[in-house]
C-alpha cells in the first residue's frame, strides 16, 4: 500500500483535486491508501459523494454572513460581543408573561404616589379607549379597503396576485402573478396598529399613524419598501436580493435581520435600532460621492440617529450604543415604555395611540418619566399614572389639555 | 508536498504583516464561513461560532504575524478556531456531551478533528467556487443550490426566462467542474475585481 500524508490539508487537497480529475497516478494511489487505511476515512470519503449531504454542507456554510462580518470589521466596529438571542417570538412570549403578572392595567413608576392614584386626579368622567388592530389597504389602482371591518377570504386580485385575509392578517399569493408587480400601501391611522407578512415572508409591525408601501411580489435586484411613522421589521434572509427600507431622510439596507425604524414626521430625529443581524444606514440626501463615506453599519443593540434639525445637505448621522432594545420595541409587544422619556414625547405617543390632540396650557415642566404600561389601557388610567408626577390633565372631547 | 510559494501568495502573506486591508479581506472571504462551520461543529451553536471566528480574525489582524506560506496560515486559522471554540466550551458548561467528545487531546488535534478539517476544507473549496462564479451565473447557482429554489421561481424572481435560468445553471455547474487549479482561479478573481 502506498504511503500517505498525515497532514489533513494534504488529504483535503487530494480530495478536491480528485473531484476535478486532476490527480496523477501516484497521487491517486496515495488517496486510495488513505481511504483504505481506516473505516472513518472510508466513511468520510463516501459521505462526500452523497449529493444531498453536499448541498446541505454548502447551505450550512452559507448561513454565515461573511460580507456583513467583514464590513463590520473593516469599519472598525468591535465584533458584537453578544448576539441578542431574543427573537421576535421570544418577545411575544415575554409580553404574554408580563400580561400574566400585570393584573391591573398599570404597575410601576419610579415615585408611585398612592394617594393621587387613589383619588384619581382631575380627569373628567369621559374616557377614551386604547387603540386596536386595524389598517387601510390601498391597492395600485387607488381602491381603499378598511382591513378591520373585513371578513376572512379573498379581498382582491391584482395581475394574478391574490390577496386574502386569514385570521385578520393579510396573505399574498403571487404564484400566478403576471407583469409588473403592483404597489400596495398599508396605512394605520391614529389609534390603530397592524401586523402584516410581506410576499417574501418578511414580517412587519406598524405602529399607529404609520405606513408601508411595497410591491405585491418582489422581483429583480432588490426588495424595496417605503415607510413612514414607526415600523418593526423581521426580514427573511435572501442573500441574492437585499432588502432596502426608505424613509424620507434615511435609507436602511438590510443584510438579514430584525430592526425598528422610528420616522415620525413630528419627532426631532429618525432612528433605526438593530436587534439582530446587520444593517447599513445612509442619509437619503447624501450625494453619490458622499454615499460611501456617510454610511454607518449597525451591530445588534446600536441605534442610528439622524437629526432633522440640520440642513438636508448635511444631515448628521450618529450611532449610539447599548440602548435597551426591549425599550425600543415595547410598542410592538403591547407596552408603552416611558423609561427616560420626557413629557412631550409621551404626549406625542398618546396622540397617536388614542387619536387625540394635545394642547399645552402655559409651559408645563418637562418631566422625565420611568416605567411601563400596557397599551391596552383606557386613556384615563394612563393619565392617572402620569398625574403622580405632578402633571395635570383635562380632557374635552378629543382634545387633551396639559397643565 | 513542499512547494515554493507563488509571487501573489507572497503578496497576500506580506499583506498580513503590514496591515493591508485588501489582502486581509481576501483571507477573510476565503476562510470566514468555513471556519464558522468548523467552530459550530465544536460548540454546537452557529451564533457563538461567528463570535469565535471574528475573535480569531481580530487576533490575526492585531498580531500581524508572518507566515511562510498559505499552508501555515491555514493551519494557524484552524488551530486558533479550534482552541477558541474549546475555550468557549470550557466557559459555558451547558453542553457537556460535546465537551466530552472534543476535550481529550488539548494541544494536538485529535484524529476526529483532523477529519473535520478535511471535510471543512473540501466544502470550503466548493463554496468558494460557487462564490467566484461570474455574476448572473453565480446568483442563479446560489438561488438554486443554496436557497433551494425551483427554476420557475428563479425565473420569476429575477424576471428572466426559464430557458435563461436553465442555461446559466448548466454553465455554472460546468464551470464548477472545469475550473482552473484553486489558487490560480482564486487570485484571478481577486484581481479582476480590483482592476
Amino acid at each position: 500500500m502506498a504511503p500517505f500524508s498525515n497532514d489533513p490539508f494534504d488529504i483535503a487537497s487530494l480530495i478536491s483535486r480528485s473531484r476535478q480529475g486532476e490527480l496523477t497516478a501516484a497521487e491517486q494511489a496515495e488517496l486510495d491508501a488513505w481511504i483504505a487505511a481506516k473505516d472513518e476515512h472510508r466513511r468520510l470519503w463516501e459521505s462526500l459523494h452523497n449529493e444531498a449531504g453536499r448541498q446541505q454542507q454548502v447551505q450550512a456554510m452559507a448561513q454565515f454572513d461573511e460580507a456583513a462580518a467583514l464590513e463590520r470589521f473593516l469599519s472598525g466596529k468591535p465584533a458584537p460581543r453578544k448576539v441578542f438571542p431574543m427573537r421576535a417570538r421570544w418577545q411575544w412570549a415575554a409580553a404574554v408573561l408580563v400580561l400574566a403578572f400585570g393584573v391591573s392595567s398599570y404597575f410601576f413608576l419610579i415615585q408611585p404616589n398612592p394617594s393621587s392614584i387613589l383619588t384619581g386626579g382631575k380627569t373628567s368622567v369621559q374616557d377614551i379607549p386604547p387603540g386596536k388592530n386595524g389598517a387601510i389597504l390601498t391597492l395600485a389602482d387607488g381602491t381603499r379597503l378598511v382591513l378591520d371591518s373585513m371578513a376572512n377570504g379573498t379581498i382582491a386580485n391584482q395581475h394574478g396576485t391574490e390577496i386574502s385575509l386569514k385570521d385578520n392578517e393579510l396573505v399574498y399569493d403571487a404564484t400566478a402573478a403576471t407583469g409588473e408587480a403592483a404597489k400596495n400601501t398599508i396605512t394605520t391611522p391614529k389609534g390603530r396598529q397592524y401586523h402584516v407578512t410581506l410576499p417574501d415572508g418578511t414580517e412587519v409591525w406598524l405602529n399607529a399613524a404609520s405606513s408601508i408601501e411595497y410591491p405585491v411580489a418582489f422581483k429583480g435586484e432588490e426588495r424595496r419598501v417605503k415607510i413612514s411613522g414607526e415600523v418593526y421589521f423581521d426580514v427573511t434572509n435572501r442573500s441574492w436580493q437585499p432588502f432596502v427600507v426608505e424613509t424620507g431622510d434615511m435609507k436602511v439596507e438590510v443584510l438579514g435581520t430584525s430592526f425598528n425604524i422610528n420616522a415620525y414626521a413630528n419627532e426631532q430625529t429618525t432612528q433605526t435600532t438593530l436587534l439582530t443581524g446587520a444593517v447599513k444606514i445612509t442619509p437619503a440626501h447624501a450625494s453619490a460621492a458622499d454615499h460611501k463615506a456617510r454610511h454607518k453599519i449597525l451591530v445588534p443593540g446600536q441605534t442610528a440617529i439622524l437629526s432633522k434639525t440640520d440642513t438636508p445637505a448635511e444631515p448628521s448621522l450618529t450611532v449610539t450604543e447599548s440602548i435597551d432594545p426591549g425599550k425600543i420595541t415595547a410598542w410592538k409587544n403591547g407596552l408603552f415604555n416611558f423609561d427616560g422619556v420626557d413629557l412631550y414625547s409621551i404626549m406625542r405617543q398618546l396622540e397617536r395611540w388614542y387619536n387625540i390632540d394635545v394642547q399645552y396650557v402655559g409651559k408645563p415642566e418637562n418631566v422625565i418619566f420611568k416605567g411601563k404600561m400596557h397599551r391596552n389601557t383606557n386613556l384615563s388610567d394612563v393619565l392617572k399614572v402620569l398625574e403622580t408626577m405632578d402633571v395635570n390633565f383635562e380632557l374635552k372631547g378629543n382634545t387633551l389639555y396639559v397643565k | 508536498m513542499p512547494r515554493t510559494p507563488s509571487h501573489t501568495e507572497q503578496q497576500i502573506l506580506r499583506g498580513l504583516t503590514s496591515g493591508d486591508t485588501l489582502q486581509y479581506s481576501y483571507i477573510f472571504k476565503e476562510y470566514y464561513s468555513a471556519l464558522c462551520l468548523f467552530a459550530a461543529r465544536i460548540v454546537g451553536e452557529p451564533g457563538h461560532a461567528e463570535d469565535i471566528v471574528q475573535d480569531v480574525f481580530e487576533k490575526l489582524w492585531q498580531k500581524q504575524s508572518y507566515f511562510a506560506d498559505l499552508r501555515h496560515l491555514k493551519d494557524y486559522l484552524y488551530k486558533a478556531t479550534r482552541n477558541a471554540a474549546l475555550n468557549f466550551l470550557k466557559g459555558a458548561r451547558h453542553s457537556q456531551e460535546r465537551q466530552a467528545i472534543f476535550l481529550d487531546g488539548q494541544e494536538e488535534m485529535t484524529a476526529a478533528e483532523d477529519l473535520e478539517v478535511i471535510r471543512t476544507e473540501v466544502f470550503r473549496e466548493i463554496y468558494r467556487e460557487i462564490a467566484n462564479l461570474p455574476e448572473q451565473c453565480g446568483k442563479i447557482v446560489r438561488m438554486s443550490y443554496i436557497e433551494g429554489l425551483k427554476n420557475e421561481q428563479i425565473a420569476e424572481l429575477l424576471d428572466i426566462s426559464l430557458q435563461t435560468v436553465k442555461n446559466q445553471k448548466t454553465r455554472g455547474m460546468k464551470l464548477l467542474r472545469m475550473r482552473l487549479s484553486p489558487v490560480v482561479f482564486a487570485l484571478f478573481s481577486l484581481f479582476s475585481h480590483h482592476s
